[in-house]
């Protein structure tokens, strides 16, 4: 017992470090985002040279508005002040988009240097946005050999900023992710906005290409980024430089160009560190178990109801002369619970070849039942009645889902079998099947690991093995040490450390409520296996 | 050998994918996706095997003119159509294309035919709610409350009767507070008894512990 309880101990005090540990790497860095969010860019095809600046509307500045103060545009040289008026934004003025304002300042001169900020008198309160700078007007257009593209009232559209590459963590190559502050023109969720067009070159001057496209929106919404990942024809030890452009109507508008960000192979993925611990201690106490069983040692395994009327069941059916039904759910032997109700297949093959009772397997996956016959072929040969065996006992209908059901629902109203067993993964037909054979007077036992049909399954059978007791099966019916071990492994090992983890982290959310919610969310962050 | 290389492969297999999980690196990724396909394509011949047992039972139950050999009859028909229709008269490849023999089939057979299995549930929903929501005892009465709240709390019905209690009272807000937090509970409770489960099993399964799936004891 005092074993018993350092070994708890110990797993609820070192398994969190543990976790904490292999979580040590801070968590996604932030980006402020103000009221406002006031952005500015040389205004592009402007001959004069001006800056744009874009900033989103405050609460209640909306066009249905009957009037709101004017917004103050202030600027100044240097990042601290004095910030000096230079002009206003009034209620009535022509908006960006909905929620979203521009204003261009044509007295900008070239050569200097410029911070801005946006305030607004709201009854007697400064609501001031944050400062955007530094930022000089640039004469684009000369440089396009185009004049007079841009007028004073055309709204503009904002590149794409903090463009971040890097190389895709967690893969096997081949693959490099891109990162970026959205548009504000995209941000503010225009119908004009058109998305971005991803260019990728093998130099930063290079010859860009366009690898892509994605639509507008953001991906991470508490740091309005969006990310894409770019896995075509990228070879692992190549440098690449991307650039991201916005586009808006018939405008464009390119971020700066990002680089060089090289793909590489991983060796071990980070982001499932967490379950690399847990399933190491899972593993470690059901090998513990095994080989504590292998020693001799008795251990006690609780009774399952549904497992103990097995015997009951073909019994019944053998006093009664009438047929067992062996269903081994729909799906296919690369599904768990399949293998888990084969197992169980075996005892009922072997326990119907000793009574000497018919059995029927109709079975809906052609693997499962090669599989099936080989269990059922074995167990007969197991108790003595090789010559009982033939290969129709187990039998194909159809992989469709509901023409198996229509199928096996015919076989038991016209073969009306004493008993019934419902074992593997049951989808929509578990209760057409199990109410079906209720409705016959027949015995029912199933088991499955599908939550959503164990309901189902309670309501209409005898007995219900419920999630983990399917795959207890085949070691509670075959008492076999190893197993049994196994069984026990998982039992106090497993539901051990959930529990200890259950306890712990709801003590922690729960006071997360009530203080700090950054903490719940450093929790969450940290069992998020991805 | 006839137990022992099944068991080998599996182990290789098994724990192939499990380093993969972990070790994105080459040639882990390589190797299971080698496996799985190797799986499909064994998969996709196994389907013969199913076809081939569903066939010549059917035919041998019509020739010794068995009980119910008619539906074997139905069953004989019905797979030699659509198997005709869909190789020869539907346009090649372009079977499943709209108009085709095969699409016709699956929409004015098939469909029809699966729609009705699938809408016998709300009957046999019925029946069973009936037998489960019994107040035998004081558990089973407590079911049926919970069960009732949850039901007319997502009709508007259930706001109507409720429409003088406070709002958190009323039973649309009874039958979140029950999906949500009883409901959930439970659900994840056998979520991680089951999520043990497989690991145990697969792990008895990759170590060749557990041998009945493969007809050993």
């Amino acid at each position: 017992m005092g074993k018993k309880v350092a070994l708890g101990i110990c797993i609820v005090i070192i398994l969190p470090l543990l976790i904490w540990l292999v979580h040590m790497k801070p968590g996604p860095s932030s980006i402020s985002y103000p009221p406002y969010d006031l952005t500015a860019i040389s205004t592009p095809f402007d001959t004069s040279g001006s800056v744009t600046l874009n900033w989103f509307c405050l609460e209640g500045d909306i066009d249905s508005a009957a009037v709101f103060p004017d917004y103050s545009i202030l600027r100044s040289q240097e990042p601290d002040g004095p910030f000096e008026k230079i002009d206003s934004v009034g209620f009535e003025s022509p908006r960006a988009t909905d929620i979203s304002r521009q204003y261009r300042d044509t007295s900008a001169s070239m050569g200097f240097s410029y911070y801005y900020k946006i305030s607004c008198d709201l009854q007697g309160q400064i609501v001031e946005s944050n400062i955007f700078g530094p930022i000089s007007p640039v004469m684009a257009a000369e440089a396009a050999g185009v004049e007079g593209m841009v007028e004073a009232t055309d709204i503009i559209v904002f590149p794409p900023t903090q463009l971040k590459v890097f190389d895709t963590p967690n893969d096997a190559g081949g693959s490099i992710t891109l990162e970026w502050k959205v548009s504000a023109s995209d941000a503010a969720k225009s119908l004009l906005f058109n998305g971005y067009d991803i260019y990728r070159g093998t130099s930063a001057e290079g010859l860009f290409e366009k690898v892509g496209e994605t639509t507008g929106g953001v991906s991470d919404v508490d740091r309005q980024m969006k990310s894409l990942r770019d896995g075509r024809d990228i070879l692992n030890g190549q440098e690449y430089y991307y650039y991201v452009a916005a586009k808006w109507d018939s405008q464009e508008a390119n971020s700066e160009i990002a680089g060089p960000a090289v793909s590489r192979q991983q060796w071990f993925h980070t982001g499932r560190g967490v379950s690399l611990v847990l399933l190491g201690i899972l593993i470690g106490s059901i090998l513990y178990f095994i080989n504590r069983a292998k020693a001799g040692k008795e251990l006690f395994i609780r009774k399952i109801a549904g497992l103990e009327a097995v015997d009951e069941a073909v019994g019944r059916a053998t006093e009664m002369g009438k047929a067992i039904f062996y269903i081994p759910g729909i799906q296919d032997m690369n599904n768990m619970q399949t293998i888990a109700g084969l197992t169980i297949l075996g005892r009922v093959a072997k326990l119907t070849a000793e009574y000497e009772t018919r059995l029927e397997v109709p079975v809906s996956r052609s693997l499962v039942m090669v599989a099936a016959r080989e269990i059922v072929k074995e167990s007969y040969l197991n108790a003595g009645r090789p010559d009982y065996y033939n290969d129709d006992i187990v039998y194909y209908l159809t992989d469709d889902q509901f023409g198996y059901a229509a199928g096996v629902d015919g076989l038991v109203i016209r073969k009306k079998p004493a008993t019934i067993f419902y074992q593997g993964a049951f989808f929509a037909e578990s209760l057409i099947l199990a109410e079906t054979g209720n409705s016959i007077g027949a015995i029912q036992i199933a088991g499955t690991a599908m939550p959503a049909q164990l309901p189902f399954f309670v309501a209409a059978c005898d007995y219900t093995l419920i999630g983990e007791e399917l795959f207890a099966a085949s070691a509670y019916l075959s008492r076999e040490p190893k197993l049994l071990g196994s069984l026990k492994g998982q039992d106090l090992g497993g539901k051990l450390i959930f529990l200890s983890l259950a306890l712990i982290f709801v003590i922690i959310a729960t006071l997360g409520a009530f203080a700090e919610s950054e903490i719940v969310d450093t929790i969450q962050r940290m069992f998020n296996v991805n | 050998m006839r137990r022992e290389i099944p068991l080998i492969l599996t182990g290789i297999v098994g724990i192939t994918f499990f380093i993969q999980f972990f070790v994105p690196h080459s040639p882990m990724r390589e190797l299971s996706e080698t496996f799985s396909d190797w799986y499909s394509i064994i998969s996709a011949f196994a389907i013969w095997l199913g076809a081939l047992n569903l066939m010549k039972i059917s035919f041998e139950k019509v020739y010794k003119k068995d009980k119910d050999w008619f539906f074997a009859i139905t069953t004989i028909v019905t797979f030699f159509l659509i198997l005709i229709v869909g190789l020869f008269f539907s346009g090649g490849r372009q079977y499943l294309e709209q108009g085709s023999g095969f699409d016709w089939l699956y929409r004015n057979i098939y469909s029809p035919l699966s729609a009705t299995m699938f809408a016998l549930l709300a009957f046999f929903v019925a029946s069973a709610s009936y037998r489960a929501f019994r107040a035998r005892n004081a558990q089973a009465t407590v079911l049926l409350l919970a069960a009732f709240i949850v039901m007319a709390g997502r009709t508007p019905f259930g706001d109507w009767i409720t429409i003088y209690l406070p709002e958190g009272w009323r039973l649309s807000n009874l039958s979140n507070i029950i999906m949500n937090y009883f409901n959930v509970a439970g659900q994840r409770a056998i979520m991680i008894g089951i999520s043990l489960g497989v690991v145990s099993t697969s792990l008895r399964i990759i170590l060749g512990i557990e041998r009945s799936h493969l007809g050993g004891e």
